[in-house]
């Protein structure tokens, strides 16, 4: 019983209730601080989540998502520069680690054809050398985890990046 | 496996955000908080379930979730600590006719409720008719109306 509250027959513990005060406290600033990261993109799909690799100089530009939430939908874009075109085909190909915790949705432009090889997939799309070639990939990441990536071009050049997928 | 690492995940995330956000029982929702319930219920739905619709899932993530309230409240029972950490401790708002300011603003509760409290229950008319009020662990305010 606590002689404040006479007649009062009642477990208090106000030490308790402080340190739980302050632990809520805490709590709320860390619910904001998960907001306030959501709209940056901590989360996938901001601008803190916009990655980029590789550079004109090198070919091969890859936009991609740093951050991705599992089974939600990314979009990687890939610009290969003419410089590396060089006939009517580009065969690019990326790292099995990759293909196998990404689910290919789609590839814009169709690729004329598409073949497993030792370390990964490849594909082959149909180029103009006056032009570069974009493609779109939509991809749904299948484990939560950070995945290394690496891209191929004709093995003339190869971009590497690394995404993370939240659970 | 993959269910009950979900549910129990679900469990907890939600156990701390109520945990954290404080006190209210379901007695005293407003329309609007029944309407955030339905809205976080059907946010957890999907994160439960996943794309496995299959009614072998939905029962692993029923009885993971059932056994995880069941353990604690088991637990709680032997644990005095952990039966205060789940369920917080009650704390006096009004002693003797006088609010105790720091503990209503820290709950977040007003002078108005306490008052509604003791109408409701004791057919109170003025803070002096109080002796004690208290925060319940469930959100509850009990009332204790002074003798005449």
């Amino acid at each position: 019983m606590d002689e404040r509250y006479p007649g009062l027959e009642m477990e208090l513990d106000e030490r308790f209730q402080r340190r739980e005060w302050r632990v809520e406290r805490v709590a709320w600033g860390v619910m904001g601080a998960i907001i306030i990261g959501a709209v940056a993109g901590v989360f996938g799909g901001g601008p803190v989540s916009r990655g980029r690799a590789g550079d004109v100089e090198a070919g091969v530009i890859v936009e991609f998502d740093r951050f991705a939430r599992r089974e939600a939908p990314i979009t990687l874009r890939l610009v290969v520069q003419p410089s590396l075109i060089d006939r009517d085909r580009v065969q690019i190909s990326f790292n099995r680690d990759f293909m196998d915790q990404h689910r290919v949705q789609a590839i814009t432009p169709t690729p004329v054809a598409s073949g497993a090889t030792d370390d990964g997939v490849e594909y082959l799309f149909a180029a103009d050398p006056q032009r570069p070639l974009i493609v779109t990939m939509n991809l749904h990441p299948i484990h939560a985890g950070t995945h290394q990536a690496t891209v191929s071009v004709d093995e003339k050049a190869s971009v590497l990046f690394s995404t993370f997928v939240y659970p | 496996m993959d269910p009950v690492l979900r549910a129990l995940s679900m469990y907890f995330f939600l156990f701390f955000v109520f945990r954290l956000v404080g006190r209210r029982t379901i007695s005293e929702v407003t329309t609007f908080d029944f309407v955030l319930l339905l809205v976080i219920g059907e946010a957890t739905q999907q994160a439960l379930l996943g794309s496995d619709y299959s009614i072998t899932n939905a029962l692993i993530v029923i009885v993971t979730l059932i056994g995880v309230d069941l353990g604690l409240s088991i637990w709680k029972q032997y644990s005095p600590r952990l039966d205060r950490l789940i369920e917080g401790v009650p704390i006096v708002l009004v002693n003797n006719g006088e609010p105790i300011r720091e503990h209503m603003n820290k709950e977040r509760v007003s002078e108005n409720d306490v008052l509604y409290a003791a109408r409701r229950d004791h057919g109170l008319e003025r803070m002096d008719q109080i002796k004690y009020a208290i925060l319940e662990r469930n959100g509850a305010i009990s009332v204790i109306p002074k003798e005449h």
